[in-house]
């Protein structure tokens, strides 16, 4: 009961992971950019749009574990499952606006990449002979109106709050985890 | 005597339970939306493009449109929610000691980084039906350990 009173804050340890999982995320992001964009345009390439690393998979959601585990053992504290799931929020919620912080920071190092990004991705979808010609362009047009939303203002800022919700989400669930493994009491 | 189940942290558990319904819906991809034409263009795809490497060729497929996620990943969601279901009637069918829930946890993890590694080192191919089993099995044990945190089997004398 004495972990009731005067308990120390939670922040230090959910900017923390929160910027370990910004980085992570942001710097596996870039990579993809890149390798894209550095392709010759075929349908190989457009297949892996997604991130190809398996090991990856999953990473923006380990900031839960890493604020509570921090939290507890930096002050060898116990807290109840409420309490991780709101430090996974923060962390999840802090990580994506770092994260879209990150990105913007490298859109001004190397303006050009997302140009090249998309204009692989669509030269990609040209190549594709699956598709009639009728509906190659329409696609063509919804794709190059949609990586010119991605680079607007609003489109950064739904990023950011899509991230954010579903990041925050994510990192509540493994935030009731760490506390439940890092946090509770002996049963 | 009968056994008498005490539901603890439920505000927690009905926002875990509607968050996993929208996250379960998004992850299925726009093929449930009928919109099949692009689906990395679609808002489900940039939902999950932080937390999945959402490569075609290791997922599954619905109304001929990808899922927003891999095969293990949405056996880890699907499971994650069964499991969540499942909380109440589990605590009340078996008592289980945390460290045991612990144990199960870490072996689902480990068995999924060795079918990760063993297909990375082609030691083996594994199939989007064995990574969905493996991802399920994480899923269902990551749901399993906070069981006790949210029903409790109380028994009391008639």
């Amino acid at each position: 009961m004495e972990n009731e009173e005067m308990k120390p804050s939670y922040w230090p340890s959910v900017i923390q992971a929160a910027i370990i999982v910004a980085v992570v995320t942001t710097v596996v992001g870039l990579g993809l950019m890149y390798y894209v964009a550095g392709s010759e345009p075929s349908m190989g390439v457009m297949m892996i749009s997604g991130l190809t690393i398996p090991i990856t998979c999953l990473i923006g959601l380990i900031g839960g574990i890493l604020a509570t585990r921090s939290y507890a053992k930096a002050y060898d504290l116990t807290f109840p499952i409420g309490t991780g799931a709101l430090i996974g929020l923060f962390t999840g919620i802090i990580a994506a606006v770092v994260g879209g912080i990150l990105g913007q920071v490298w859109n001004l190092i190397d303006p050009t990449l997302p140009e090249r990004f998309a204009d692989t991705m669509i030269g990609a979808f040209e190549m594709n002979d699956q598709i009639p010609e009728s509906q190659k362009d329409e696609i063509i047009m919804g794709m190059e109106e949609s990586f010119e939303n991605q680079n607007s203002m609003g489109g950064i800022l739904k990023a950011v709050a899509i991230n954010a919700g579903v990041l925050g989400f994510v990192n509540l669930l493994s935030g009731m985890i760490g506390a439940k493994i890092f946090a509770s009491e002996e049963e | 005597m009968n056994k008498v189940l005490r539901f603890a942290n439920r505000r927690l558990y009905f926002l875990v339970l509607t968050g996993m319904f929208f996250l379960i819906i998004t992850a299925l991809g726009p093929g449930v939306f009928g919109n099949p034409s692009i689906p990395f263009l679609s808002w489900q795809f940039d939902v999950f493009h932080l937390l999945c490497h959402q490569d075609p060729e290791r997922s599954f497929y619905i109304g001929g449109s990808q899922m927003a996620v891999c095969s293990r990943c949405i056996g880890i969601y699907g499971a994650f929610v069964v499991g969540v279901i499942l909380m109440p009637f589990w605590v009340l069918i078996k008592k289980v000691k945390f460290r045991y829930y612990f144990r199960f946890l870490i072996g689902t993890i480990i068995l999924n980084f060795i079918d990760v590694l063993g297909n990375l080192f082609l030691v083996w191919t594994n199939t989007n039906e064995s990574r969905l089993f493996l991802g399920a099995l994480f899923g269902l044990s990551s749901a399993l350990i906070l069981s006790n945190e949210f029903f409790k089997k109380l028994n009391t004398e008639d």
